[in-house]
Formats: structure tokens, sequence, C-alpha cells
């Protein structure tokens, strides 16, 4: 594979050439199994992020091109992740601990002064708060957070307006301030 | 769940782990007519949805039309019993659940997601909306009406409920389509509901009704005298669509002239029409 391509050019060839599904395998299999464990917790593991690239493969001819690959292949993971969790019946734990440093610097960065002196917590903290956390509250957090996706691709992977991702994104934040102080 | 045989170490060896899963279990990828048909479904769906939401909004203004409110007071003691009576309530749920449904597959388009509910909505009935228009001026809601009349059992179509309500002529009310007129004799004979004959006298008629009722096969409501034979006529009304609103001022200013009101005072509806004359 060569890695100069776009996304946009390794689809179009594994559009012809299915072989190089490989290529799309390798790029997406750190971001996509860094994500599956955030928002599935240990659970989540090597079969789900295999169902992730099994369910794309089957699926590519349906990918619209003009969009962004990343959005799309993250929203698979995404269904993926909670259809398997909807299935055991069990809420997904989630494991947020490792990068929350990260997390809160970028709250930080955004100027939400008020939001961000009271997030500063501790990893596990931050972890075991966005667990009790409204499912699409923590979702928009985690892809904007910290799977850096623009506001175009979360409304991508969630299938909501625009909008709709900087009013979520505004409620989580509060909600995550309200969940820690009561905690 | 799809097992990899060997430990994964690096993303070379995932890959090369899911490629070969793929080979040996021959999974295949879908076609892209396969979710051409897709998205065709959804916007076939949302369309069908705005289409009979349009034939249900198209009948419920028919039967709004139809249902001449102006003269409630004429056939019902009360305007929340004419209304319970009128108002199509199969037709605003069959519109509502369509205002949804085409909502959801909007929202399932391959980029519908992408715009906010109020915009979708808005969309939907404009569309709806504009489609309706069309079918009301080709006159498909009142087939609508009628034909959903043959077929469901318990639905009375909006010109069977008039019929129904303005054919009483033991409380002074006839309708029915006029099929014989002899002005010198002051006679006029009905085609009634029931498909009988009913004479009806027509001594106390204007010029101007007389005029109205050999327009041919013309449809009217009469305000009558109960229990005369043959039935005498106070009143003589257009049956919509011929007149949309009944109430001309001739008939209020007319009405009180004698020998009219002599003959009919005391009758129900014609002392009912006299209120609406002052409301």
């Amino acid at each position: 594979m060569d890695p100069g391509l776009t996304d946009a050019e390794l689809v179009a060839q594994v559009l012809v050439h299915k072989d190089q599904f490989r290529g799309l395998v390798e790029r997406y299999q750190p971001k996509l199994m860094r994500y599956i464990f955030r928002i599935g917790g240990k659970e989540a593991g090597e079969d789900l992020l295999q169902e992730v690239f099994i369910n794309a493969y089957q699926n590519l001819s349906g990918f619209d091109q003009s969009l962004s690959f990343s959005s799309w292949i993250y929203r698979i993971a995404h269904n993926v992740v909670i259809s398997h969790f909807r299935k055991q019946k069990v809420r997904p734990e989630g494991n947020l601990h490792h990068d929350s440093e990260d997390v809160l610097a970028k709250l930080y960065g955004e100027g939400d002064v008020e939001a961000s002196a009271d997030l500063k917590m501790d990893g596990e903290r931050l972890s075991a708060v966005m667990k009790d956390m409204k499912p699409l509250y923590r979702d928009v957090l985690v892809l904007r957070y910290f799977e850096q996706l623009e506001y175009q691709e979360i409304s991508d992977v969630l299938r909501i307006p625009m909008g709709s991702v900087a009013v979520y994104l505004h409620r989580a934040k509060k909600q995550l301030k309200d969940l820690y102080d009561k905690n | 769940m799809i097992k990899i045989d060997s430990p994964v170490d690096n993303s070379k060896d995932f890959a090369a782990a899911i490629m070969h899963k793929i080979e040996t279990e021959h999974i295949v990828a879908h076609s892209r007519w396969w979710f051409i048909l897709h998205d065709v479904a959804f916007w076939s769906l949302w369309f069908l949805s705005a289409l009979v939401g349009a034939f249900a909004l198209s009948a419920i203004v028919f039967v709004l039309q139809s249902s001449s409110w102006q003269l409630y007071m004429i056939t019902h003691d009360s305007f929340l019993s004419y209304a319970t009576n009128t108002i199509p309530f199969l037709w605003l749920v069959l519109f509502l659940i369509m205002v949804m449904l085409a909502h959801v597959n909007l929202r399932h388009t391959p980029r519908g997601y992408r715009h906010s509910s109020l915009l979708l909505i808005v969309l939907n009935l404009a569309v709806t909306v504009f489609v309706a228009v069309i079918i009301t001026a080709a006159g498909l809601g009142k087939f609508v009406d009628e034909e959903v009349g043959k077929h469901l059992p318990l639905y009375v179509p909006a010109m069977h409920k008039q019929e129904l309500e303005w054919f009483k002529p033991e409380e002074g009310l006839v309708i029915g389509k006029v099929v014989y007129t002899d002005q010198t004799q002051q006679l006029f004979i009905l085609e009634a509901p029931d498909t009988q004959d009913f004479d009806v006298d027509g001594h106390l008629l204007s010029n101007e009704e007389w005029q109205m009722l050999k327009v041919p096969s013309v449809r009217v409501r009469v305000i009558g005298v109960p229990e005369t034979a043959p039935f005498v006529a106070c009143i003589v009304l257009p049956v919509p669509p011929l007149g949309m609103a009944p109430l001309h001022l001739e008939y209020a200013e007319r009405k009180f002239l004698e020998p009219r009101s002599i003959e009919c005072r005391g009758v129900r509806p014609y002392d009912r029409f006299d209120q609406i004359k002052h409301w």
C-alpha cells in the first residue's frame, strides 16, 4: 500500500482490487482498536474489531465517496459495539482513563474555563463519571475529544444534524461537570 | 463471531488475518446495486408516505368543505356535537401517521440525517400540501372519501353523512337531487337518498330559488314544514360544491317576508336559520 494515498484513493483501488482492502485495515486498525476499547471497555476486543472490518468489506460499495471514509468506518465501529452490548444486555463500561490527560488539555484549550476548572480530575475518575453519562452525550465527547473528529464527522458517525452535535457537546460538558460535582 | 487462528501482534498481521478470513469463508461484498436499491426504497417509501398523506389531506379538505359548518345550528344542538360528528378523525390520524412515516423515511435517505427535524417536517408538509392541492383540484378528495366508504364498514362518507343529517322530513329537513320542477304548479320532485321520489310544495319560494331548482341534476337541501303533504318548502339551499357559502344575504332578508314567515314560524330548522342570520 502506498502510504501517500488518501482514503478516497485507497477505497477506489479496493473497489477494483479487493485485496487492497488490506491497506485500509492496516491504516485504521490502531485507531479503531482504541475507539472500540474507549467506548466498549475491556469487554470489547479484537473480535469486535474483526467484525467492524468484515462489515466494512461487505458494505464498501455503499460508501458514499463524497463523504469522509473515516466517518463511515467509525460509524460501522460504533454500530458494531452498540449492537454487541445490546445483544449482551449490558451497558458498555468504556475505558477512558488512559488518555484523559489529553482530553482535559483539549477542554482547557477550548477556553471553556468554567467547565475545565471543574473537570480537573484524574483519569480513572473521569472514566467513572463518563460511565454514568447519557450514552449520546458520552459518544459525542469521545468522538470529539478522544478521537478528535470534526463536527461534520461526528454528525456522520452518529447520523445527527451538525447543529445538534454542538448542542449535545455543550450539554455533555455540562452533564460531565454536574456528575463530577455530585461525586 | 469471527475467530482468527493466530495471535495478532500488529496491524499487518491483523490485516493478513482479516484477508485470510475473507478468502477462506468466501465473504462477499454487497454489490453497488444493493445499495442503490436500498436508497431508492427509502426515497420511494418517503414519496409513498407523502402521497398517501396528501390523499388524506385532500379527503379532510373535502369533508370539511362539504360539511357546511355555517349551518350546524340547523342540524345539531351544539357546535360540539356538530364537530364530533364532522371532524374526519380517520383521515386526520392517517395524515399524521403519514407525516411521521415520511419524516422517518426522509431521515433514512443517504444524507437525510444531516438536516434538522424541523426542516424535514416543513419540507414534508410542503410537498404533501402541494400534492394535496393538485389532488383536491382534480376532485380526487371526494373520490377517495367515497371509495373508502364503500370498502370500510364503519366509515360513513361525507355526502352520505350529510344525507343522514339532512333527510329528516319529520323535523322539517329534506335533501335530494331535483328530478322535476313545475313553477306554475309550484311543485318540484326530489330524488331522496333512499331513491324514492319526494314531492315538495314550493309556493313560498322566490324566483331565485326556482332558478336554482331548474339547474339540471342539482342537489338541494330544503327546510320545510314537517308533516305536510306534499312537504311545504320554506327555504331551499344549495348543496356544496354548487354553493360553498349557502348563506346568501338574500335568504336572510327574504325569509322574513310574508307569507313565508307565517307558515314557517315555529319550525325548528327555520327558526335556527333566523338565529344564524343574527349570529
